[in-house]
């Protein structure tokens, strides 16, 4: 039912992302990268699409400033470039390869509370983007015109308001739930 | 707001790591006492909550959005140490499940939005609460602007912190003079929109008498320093 | 067995949830708790269940008197919730265990290693959720996840069953497999619903709260349900007059359908 592996594969991946941070040189970054990718097994082509999507943005803005910056002040150096990207992709990497592989209920298999809160959130969290989904396609199906900015953000805050109601609600019944299943009679 | 990985140095988020300990370590036993049992599912109702409004969107001029952060309503609601605790629990369920943000840049996200965030949005609303519509958006407003400014100065400090012995840096390459406008200024209109939202919630959070009106500083499901 | 008299709560804000209720249950009783939505009729199941504790009045469960110091109660908490089991009506509020195995088996932790499996797996296979037993309650379907609801509460063979309007995310199929699995246990069994025809089905009494939170009915199931102005008054069911052929006809329709058709002179 559990494993301990999880556990283990969570403080590798931890140790990994620092000792990720504390090597400067791209060379040995490239080396993790090629290591991970390898040792991933199967789908390692999804894992690294995963990992440059999650870090495109972040690594063409700053690459690109930086760029810029370097052309005006006349002091690029692609060395950086190199060592920030490779840092970025292989970081990326290594917690796309962590979350499909480590489950973390799995990974907290020593600690039974920690393993209820994630329960109950996975499970609140379904509700709460449930309510976001219905509420969007409310607004959606009651609109004939584009929305105004004043429209929106009322449509915005009904939503809050409903997930605010929802959450003290909730919180009461799950506590109702759990007290009813005897949870705080150990 | 988040900073994935890769951009801030260990020299940075190891020691935010030993601020942010000790500090989710307390926040964790003031739930507990003042909620005992209720407060493990509490808490999990709380933290998918805050996941619900770090995704909402917030409507900006012009037709675009920013994300909502959510800091100022959880803490205006449940109290600061409750917001901190559920929102560091999210930027924790962000890495770890859906691979969002950055694991060692966690602490550094939670200690700026979580941990400032919270106690900006309780400290303001505390000092101006006899005008309470402006207080709320006062208390919203600077909860999103110090975490920014928070955020801008460590990463802006960052080639200083750690660099080569050639002098080019190892993380985020830019200083101050870049991330400060970079960061701050679009999040004046994100807490602006964010403290307009959350007064509108405000509004019915009283009228359902969620927040007790007479403590102004209280609020019945929370936990208060 | 159970006694409840004069119990009233109020909700936080000051508003009535319950008031006067007055009743007695004994072993073995199959009750049928009608009521329009927002009448009471979970609430009453959570005083029932020890969850609220009543602002006035009394509530005794096999002679003992409960009351808030009795529910703080750990050890006899334990002897309660072994005794007595509550399904919600909404199942998000009693799923907190990481799979549907351990789920379950939440209930089970007095017994050992090899009769909670032993019983996990039997229940599971009842409702179907043998294939589904490692999987997170999250990723269950809303069906699933209410068939688990009750695989939990029954897998505990509690003496005392409440049921919360447990047909409405069941499939036919389970509802009727509920239906019989009931009727062939002597579990007593409380179940509140504001489905009329499927009122015989769960008990042979009927106990109706109004809209003002109060017992109005109590009494056999076919009397409440041949009553029509109670049925009326307490929005249980409405009338409906339509005309065809030349004759006018009165309908009496609930929730889940025809009622009673009557013709009009």
């Amino acid at each position: 039912m559990t494993s301990p592996g999880h556990g283990w594969r969570l403080l590798a991946y931890l140790t990994a992302v620092v000792a990720g941070t504390a090597v400067h040189d791209p060379r040995w970054l490239a080396a993790a990268l090629g290591a991970a990718l390898l040792l991933s097994g199967r789908g390692r082509g999804a894992l690294l699409r995963r990992a440059l999507k999650g870090v495109a943005a972040v690594a063409l803005l700053v690459s690109g400033g930086y760029l810029i910056m370097g052309a005006i002040l006349g002091e690029a150096s692609s060395e950086f470039l190199l060592l920030l990207n490779t840092r970025l992709i292989l970081l990326a990497t290594l917690t796309a390869w962590a979350v499909r592989d480590i489950d973390l209920d799995r990974a907290l298999c020593r600690y039974p509370e920690a393993r209820r809160w994630l329960s109950i959130v996975r499970v609140q969290i379904a509700l709460f983007v449930r309510l976001a989904q219905e509420f969007r396609q409310a607004q959606r199906s009651r609109a004939a015109f584009h929305p105004s900015l004043a429209s929106r953000t009322r449509g915005v805050a009904a939503l809050g308001v409903a997930a605010l109601d929802k959450a003290l609600h909730n919180a009461e019944e799950v506590t109702q739930g759990m007290r009813s299943r005897g949870a705080f009679d150990d | 707001m988040h900073i994935p990985d890769g951009l801030i140095s260990p020299q940075t988020y190891l020691p935010a790591v030993a601020i942010a300990a000790p500090l989710w370590l307390l926040a964790s036993r003031k739930l507990r006492t003042a909620l005992e049992d209720e407060a493990l599912p509490r808490l999990a109702v709380f933290t998918a909550l805050s996941f619900l409004l770090t995704t909402l969107m917030l409507p900006l001029p012009g037709g675009t959005n920013g994300h909502a952060i959510g800091v100022a309503l959880l803490t205006l609601c449940f109290g600061p140490w409750t917001a901190f605790l559920a929102y560091s629990l999210v930027l924790l369920l962000q890495a770890l499940v859906l691979g969002a943000g950055g694991i060692t840049t966690l602490p550094v996200n939670a200690l700026a939005m979580g941990f400032v965030g919270a106690w900006t949005a309780w400290a303001v609303f505390s000092l101006l609460h006899r005008y309470e519509t402006a207080a709320v958006a006062a208390a919203v407003w600077f909860s999103v602007i110090i975490p920014a400014l928070l955020v801008a100065l460590v990463l802006g400090a960052q080639p200083s912190i750690a660099q080569a012995p050639d002098g080019t840096p190892r993380f985020f390459p830019f200083g101050p003079a870049v991330t400060l406008p970079a960061i701050v200024i679009p999040h004046l209109f994100i807490g602006a929109a964010e403290a307009v939202f959350t007064c509108l919630v405000w509004r019915h959070a009283r009228r359902r008498r969620w927040v007790n009106p007479d403590r102004s500083k209280g609020v019945k499901a929370g936990v208060h320093p | 067995m159970i006694e409840l008299a004069e119990v009233g709560v109020d909700f936080p804000d000051g508003r009535c949830a319950l008031e006067e209720i007055d009743l007695r249950i004994e072993a073995g009783e199959r009750i049928v708790l009608l009521g329009a939505n927002g009448c009471g009729k979970s609430t009453l199941l959570k005083v029932l269940n020890a969850l609220i504790v009543p602002c006035r009045g009394s509530y005794r469960f096999d002679g003992e008197a409960i009351d808030g110091a009795r529910v703080r109660d750990r050890k006899w908490s334990r002897r309660f919730r072994r005794r007595m089991a509550l399904m919600f009506q909404h199942p998000e509020a009693m799923l907190f265990n990481p799979t549907v195995e351990e789920e379950i088996g939440y209930g089970l932790r007095h017994l050992s290693d090899a009769e909670r499996r032993e019983r996990v797996a039997r229940w599971a296979a009842e409702l179907g959720l043998s294939a589904r037993l490692s999987v997170p309650p999250s990723a269950l379907s809303g069906g699933e996840k209410q068939r688990l609801c009750l695989a939990c509460v029954l897998a505990v063979e509690p003496d005392v069953l409440l049921l919360d309007e447990p047909t409405a995310s069941l499939d036919p199929r389970t509802v009727g497999w509920l239906i019989h699995h009931l009727a062939e246990s002597n579990i007593t069994t409380i179940v509140a619903t504001h489905h009329l025809a499927l009122a015989p089905e769960f008990g042979s009494r009927a106990v109706v709260l109004s809209e003002a939170h109060r017992i109005v009915f109590d009494g056999p199931v076919e009397d409440a349900l041949a009553n029509t102005p109670l049925l009326l008054e307490n929005n249980l069911a409405y009338a409906h007059r339509h005309s065809h052929s030349g004759h006018e006809h009165l309908h009496l329709l609930c929730p889940d359908g025809l009622l009673a058709a009557e013709e009009m002179k």
